[in-house]
This record gives C-alpha cells, structure tokens and sequence, in this order.
C-alpha cells in the first residue's frame, strides 16, 4: 500500500495560494483506492496462503520412496491347504506391458477419458481440478475427483485412500515429485502395469487378457474405449458386472475421442455401433473371482495380524503365507452354488438375482477350509460370509434350546405345549402366524399338543419356541450367544430369542461348532495357519487357545440329538432356518469333524419365493457342496469328542 | 515509514538466520525450506525498504507486498496441521512461524494506518512544498 505520496510535488512552482485539499475529496480519494487496492491484496494473500499450504504438502512428500512406483513388488506367496498357490498379498497379479506394447489408440482413448491434458501438466491440473472443486461445492460433497494419470499413481503407489482435501493435498504433492522423477511415458507406463480393471485385473496387460483374451497390443479402438471406462469404479463399471453401464461409459470415450479430434464421425459412428463382446467364460469368471476374493480377504486377516505384531515388517516380499483354505474345493463349491441357484425354480430378475454364501470350519481349530461370499465374486464383490448380517430365522433355535437346558429346569424331555399362540407377544411375524406356523407351514391348523422340548426342536415348533422363549428371556440368550462366539449383539426385542435379530453367517458357524465341540466354541475362525519370513522361519501361528467353555456338554450332546439327522451326507446333523418373508434361507450342518453353514437370499431383501424354506432351498445346496468332502469311508459318527 | 521497514525486515532476516543455522542443533532434519522462510520475506521486504530511499512508492509497495506474502506463507505453512488438530505452538518451527506472521501482520496493519490517515496534501503551492512525505 502506498502512502501520502500524493503530498509530494516538489519543484512545481505555482502562482496560487497554498492550501490544503478539501478534506471530502482526500476522504474520497482514500476511499475509492481503498476499494481498488483491497480486492488485490486479498487476492495476493490468499495466493501467498495456498502456495503456503502447498509448500507444505510438498515438504510433507519429500519422505515418499519414488523408486516404489518402477520397482516391482513381490509380496508375499499365499498357499492354500495342498500348498497349491493361490496368489500374491502385497503384490498385483500383473501381466506386465512395456511402452511398446501399449498401442497408441489405447493412449488416446485413456487421455480422452482420464486425462486430457497429460503430457502438459506437472502432475496436477489446475484447471481439472477446479472443475472438480466447482462440482463437489454443487453437490455438497465430494463426488468429483479430478486426479491426472499421475495422482492416480501416486495414490495407488502410496496407498492414498479416502476421499478428503488432506488427502487429495498430499496425492498432489507426491504427483509433482513423481514428474519430477520420471518421464511422462514411464508415468503412463507404470499407471497402466497398476491400475485396477475390475474383475481381478490389475494392470492393462491382465486386463486384455481377461476381457477379451488378447494382448495389449491387439486391442482395437472400441475395446480399448471400454476398458478405460472402467477405471473410475471398477467394481461397477467391469462389463462382467454391468455390461450396460460399460457400454455407455465406452460410448463416453469414444464420444470423447471424437471431440479431441482423434476419431472422425465416420469412426465414432462405426465403433458406437459395435457390439464389443467379452471373451471371458462363465466358468472363467467363477474360477478367477474366487481366487481374487481369497487374496482379497487373507490380505485384510494378513493386515489385522500384523498390526497387532510388535515389529511389523516394511514390507511383505519374500514372507509365505500358509492357508487352511482348499482353492480347488472353493472353485468347485462356486460353481456348485452358481449351477444350483441358476437351476431353482424361482424368479431371478438380473438386477436382484439369488446370492448364496458357504463357510465351512474345522470344529477344533476354527480353521476355515471354505468360504465363498459371493455367487461370482467378479460380479459381485460384497462378502456375504463376513460383511452381511441377516435374521437367522429359526436356524437360531439350537441357542434358544441350550440357553433353556443349561439354566435348568428344562430338559430334553420336558414337555412344552404346541398351540396357538399369540404371536405378537413376541412381536414376530403378522397377525396371522409366528414365522407361518399357522399358515404355510402348518396349513392344517396341526396342533401336536405337548410334546418334548427335544421333539419341538426337531421339527422346528415355532410355537413351543416362543413360550419357551419366554421363560429364557433376553439377558440369558445374550450370555450365551456371546460365550458360544456370537460378536454381534442381539436386538432388544423378543423376536431376537427366535432368530428375528441381524447375524452374520461366519459367526452363527462358529456358535454351531459348540454342539460338535461339547459345549466349546472352535477358536476365532481364521484362514491364514502359518506366516513364514523369507529365512523360513515361523513367526506366526493361530492362537492355539482352548476357548472357555459356552454350554455345558451334557447340553450339547442334548440339542446334537434333538438335531434332524441329514439324509444325504452320513453322520452330519443340522438345522435349517427360514425368515418369515421368505427375505432368507439358511442351513447349518456338523459332524465330529466340521461345521458348515449356508445363506442364500438377495441383496435387496426381496423374497426368494413364497414359500421358500430353507430345508428345501439352502439344505440342498449345502449338502451337495458337502457331499464331496464327506464320504463314507472318512465319516464317523456325530459322538463327541472328548476336549482338552 | 522506510525506517520501520528497515527495522522490520531487519528482525526478520535475524529470525531466519537463527532458524537456519539453528535447526539441525534444535533437531529439526536439515534442509527443510520452512527454516529460512523469514529470510526470504525479510530480504524482500528489506529490498522495497532500501528502494524506498531511492523510489519511495516503488519501494514501500515492494516491502507492504511481502510482508503481506509472508503473513500468508506462515498461515498457509501451519494451516494444515492446525485443520488436523496436529498444531503445536510450542514447536520451534511454528514459533519461528508465528513471530514471521506476528510481525508482517503489524507491518501491513500500521501501513493501512499510515495510508488511511495519511495528511491532507497541499494544492497549488506557490513555492516548493515544505511538507515532506517521509514522516519516519
């Protein structure tokens, strides 16, 4: 800001008398300059304040190790069960591609859809990002991203995740040091070796491969279009997931290239009329999904357990990693459970198809030898074995049982009263019935009168459950839930005594292991048995604790035989449980050696099919899964064995 | 008003200076360019003040102009870590920080003062002025 030069005039004679300027003109004068200069300066400061913040993001980056981005990783060797390798943690399973290889309608058409302005800017875009900006204020959040091909980089490179301004600050400052550090054509190399295609492809080479089985480099226009439409949400935009929505994001970029200049209408018109099919099989996306959803989910145990170690290494490479899983057995339970659900007799809309999820435990170790969370994991990557919760239904009733057994005075041969009963005293179901009892399940209005407990069990007696229910009462229910390995709090509602209340199948698999265990919950389920350091040696193990006793033995082997023997497998017993919109259909299985369960429902709470049981829809399913793992000649009996 | 900006710009580079040559021994790493940060807007401000005696306005703008760089620098330098409740004024670096801040902030608001209250010029002066604009 200037002052009082105004004042100074020297050397101009001047004939007039000397006087002071009105002091309203000064005043205005200061005034209007005042509001010339003000909007400058502010401008100037809060330049000076960005370059500021700026500046220190850059100095935040300066510890980021920049050769990470051209340096393969290897990670760690994931092995399941026959020490068969099922993939890499830590690492991608890449087909590596060389600049060469890369055709140069690919570049265009991930310029048009990802970055136009690449090979000018510094590794950010201002523009690109205050279009970004604009749009997130519009939308009040943040929706738009605005990253170059070199803030992707650097955000997949140093893991960036998250979507915030600190976050989007710091991918910034990591992009400028890695223009700094390498050539526009090593950026768009290395971006195109990491980033994720959907599916389980990582990196362009894997990606034409998988698609459309072909290399890189024999892509034409319209497949290279589709693949870069993929990249802002390979989860949704894969064309094994949403064939239509890959489409019009390829149209995008093909209409993107037309205005850039590199297709003529001639070529736009041509290629939006092409049809682009996938080359990938069925049974090829089955087999692969279940493979990216193993490495996807022993990575996220591999990461929780070294969390938890005193030193965790910098980096993975060299460590083994030895799994309980069968990958063959998960493969072929995958395409089991797709051959079955695509084969039942119920409505299977594509926008809410049947899903299905399948755990199997060894009893004594808690060691989990299957687990497929998705009907095709490459189509949809929601793990409903861990992630889902869902009311079990009357599958939930063996807790019921032991909760009434273990505190006395109910036994096996206790007499409770099969009749009507008011089902909204539990709050469950319609006025009509509990759970159908006297409905669909029971059309004949059929009233045993009293029976055993052990005998209502077995045939699922809805209302014999809620009286009994009654005199369990909540509190008890929880306590034992929890002791039998059920992390997941019940409702605080009486439907939770019988199964209205939300659980997760892996964790209702690990409760039923107390009936095959007498009375002792399998370990904290797991899937990684060893973790070996690359000089061999073994630096970790599952816990081999004996877990507390939940119910007492004489009360598991009580609800063990009260438990429908299955027809189909020898020696299992089981329990299948169905919620009363027909929304979940559920079966859980054991013998002396593993305990199994099984869910199958949609995503969108609809039903399966009215009616739709889960004796008839899930046990099928589960035993035949099941049938190939037990045989004959390797089961023995369901007595129980004794527990240290 | 030069003489201020002297003075001012002065204290700055002897911030710097100090928070240069002392910030490995204060066990900072060494090269961080958040150190000679003073050093920087004091010898712009110190060029506009010692322009000033040569080309008043030119001069004093240049000094204004940094010291209002510098309140932004220093602001945006500890914005982040302030937004991530990771701020700690107590840290030798952020200190430097502040008093840089602190003082281009009583530089800028004493040079509105002076440019808002400025006296009233003489018009139509018979001989040369005899009020000289340079009241330091």
């Amino acid at each position: 800001m200037n002052q009082e030069d105004e004042t100074e005039q020297p050397g101009q004679p001047s004939t007039a008398v000397p006087s002071k300027r009105p002091w309203w003109k000064h005043g205005l004068r200061i005034a209007i300059q005042s509001i010339l200069l003000l909007p400058l300066y502010a401008a100037i400061l809060v330049a000076a304040t960005i370059a500021g913040i700026g500046w220190c993001y850059y100095d935040a980056s300066a510890d980021l190790d920049l050769e990470k981005v051209s340096r393969p990783d290897i990670g760690a060797l994931i092995l399941d069960s026959h020490n068969v390798e099922i993939g890499r943690v830590g690492s991608l399973n890449q087909i590596l591609v060389t600049r060469e290889e890369i055709p140069q309608i690919f570049i265009d058409a991930l310029l048009a859809a990802e970055d136009q302005r690449f090979y000018t800017h510094p590794g950010f875009d201002f523009m690109g990002s205050v279009r970004a900006a604009l749009a997130n204020y519009r939308s009040e959040g943040i929706r738009e991203g605005g990253s170059t091909l070199t803030q992707q980089l650097a955000r997949d490179v140093y893991r960036m995740e998250g979507k915030s301004y600190d976050r989007k600050l710091s991918e910034i400052a990591a992009a400028v040091r890695l223009e700094g550090r390498y050539t526009k054509d090593q950026i768009l190399v290395n971006y195109l070796n990491r980033v994720y295609f959907g599916s389980g492809f990582y990196g362009l080479g894997a990606a034409a491969r998988g698609y459309f089985g072909k290399k890189a480099s024999e892509l034409t226009i319209d497949q290279a279009a589709l693949i870069c439409g993929i990249i802002p949400s390979p989860s949704r935009y894969s064309p094994l997931i949403s064939p239509k929505r890959a489409r019009e994001n390829r149209d995008q970029t093909l209409n993107r290239m037309r205005t850039n200049g590199t297709l003529s209408d001639e070529e736009l018109q041509h290629f939006l009329s092409l049809d682009t099919p996938v080359a990938s099989s069925h049974e090829d996306s089955l087999t692969r999904g279940q493979t990216s959803y193993l490495v996807a989910r022993i990575e996220r145990e591999l990461r929780s357990e070294i969390a938890t170690w005193s030193q965790p290494p910098a980096s993975l490479d060299g460590f083994t990693i030895r799994t309980s899983v069968d990958l063959s057995g998960q493969q072929e339970a995958a395409k089991t459970m797709d051959r079955y659900l695509k084969e039942l007799p119920v409505s299977q809309p594509k926008d809410d198809p049947l899903e299905a999820a399948f755990i199997l435990l060894e009893n004594r170790s808690g060691q989990i030898l299957l687990s497929v969370g998705s009907r095709d994991f490459q189509k949809s990557e929601y793990d409903r074995s861990v992630e889902m919760k869902r009311p079990p239904g009357s599958s939930f009733l063996p807790f019921l049982y032991a909760a009434a057994y273990e505190n006395g005075p109910f036994t096996p041969a206790t007499m409770l009263l099969d009749a009507p009963f008011d089902n909204r005293e539990l709050g469950l179901g319609s006025v009509g019935g509990v759970l159908g009892e006297w409905s669909t399940e029971n059309p004949d209005n059929h009233w045993e009168g009293p029976i055993p407990s052990s005998m209502a069990l077995s045939q699922s007696k809805n209302s014999p459950a809620a009286r009994l229910s009654q005199h369990v009462g909540l509190d008890n229910m929880r306590r034992i839930v929890k002791s039998c390995g059920i992390s997941t709090d019940l409702r605080d509602i009486p439907g939770s005594l019988m199964g209205a209340s939300e659980l997760g199948l892996l964790e209702l698999v690990r409760a039923y292991t107390v009936f095959a265990n007498s009375g002792i919950p399998a370990p904290l389920p797991r899937l990684i048995r060893e973790i070996e350091a690359p000089s061999g040696k073994v630096i970790s193990r599952p816990a081999s604790y004996a877990p507390a006793r939940a119910i007492k033995a004489s009360t598991a082997q009580w609800i063990s035989d009260a438990l429908p023997t299955s027809e189909k497998l020898p020696a299992t017993r089981g329990k299948s449980g169905t919620t009363a919109t027909y929304t979940d259909a559920w079966y859980f299985g054991f013998n002396d050696e593993f305990t199994w369960g099984l869910w199958v429902g949609r995503d969108r709470f609809t039903p399966i099919a009215s009616p739709a049981f889960g004796g008839r829809i899930a046990q099928p399913l589960a035993e035949e899964i099941m049938s190939s793992r037990i045989r004959p000649s390797l089961s023995s009996s369901t007595s129980h064995p004794d527990h240290p | 008003m030069r003489i201020f900006s002297l003075v001012c710009s002065l204290i700055l580079l002897i911030i710097g200076i100090i928070s240069w040559q002392g910030w490995e021994a204060m066990g900072w790493p060494p090269a961080d360019w958040a150190a000679p940060l003073p050093v920087f807007v004091g010898g712009a401000m110190m060029t506009g003040a010692l322009l000033s005696f040569l080309l008043r306005r030119t001069g004093l703008q240049i000094a204004f102009l940094s010291a209002l760089c510098g309140i932004g620098l220093a602001i945006g330098r500890m914005l982040p870590s302030w937004l991530k409740d990771a701020f700690n004024p107590s840290d030798l670096d952020n200190q430097f920080l502040i008093s840089m801040a602190g003082l281009c902030t009583v530089y800028v608001i004493l040079s509105a003062i002076r440019f808002i209250f400025r006296p009233r010029p003489i018009q139509n002066a018979e001989v040369e002025s005899p009020i000289q604009a340079d009241e330091d």
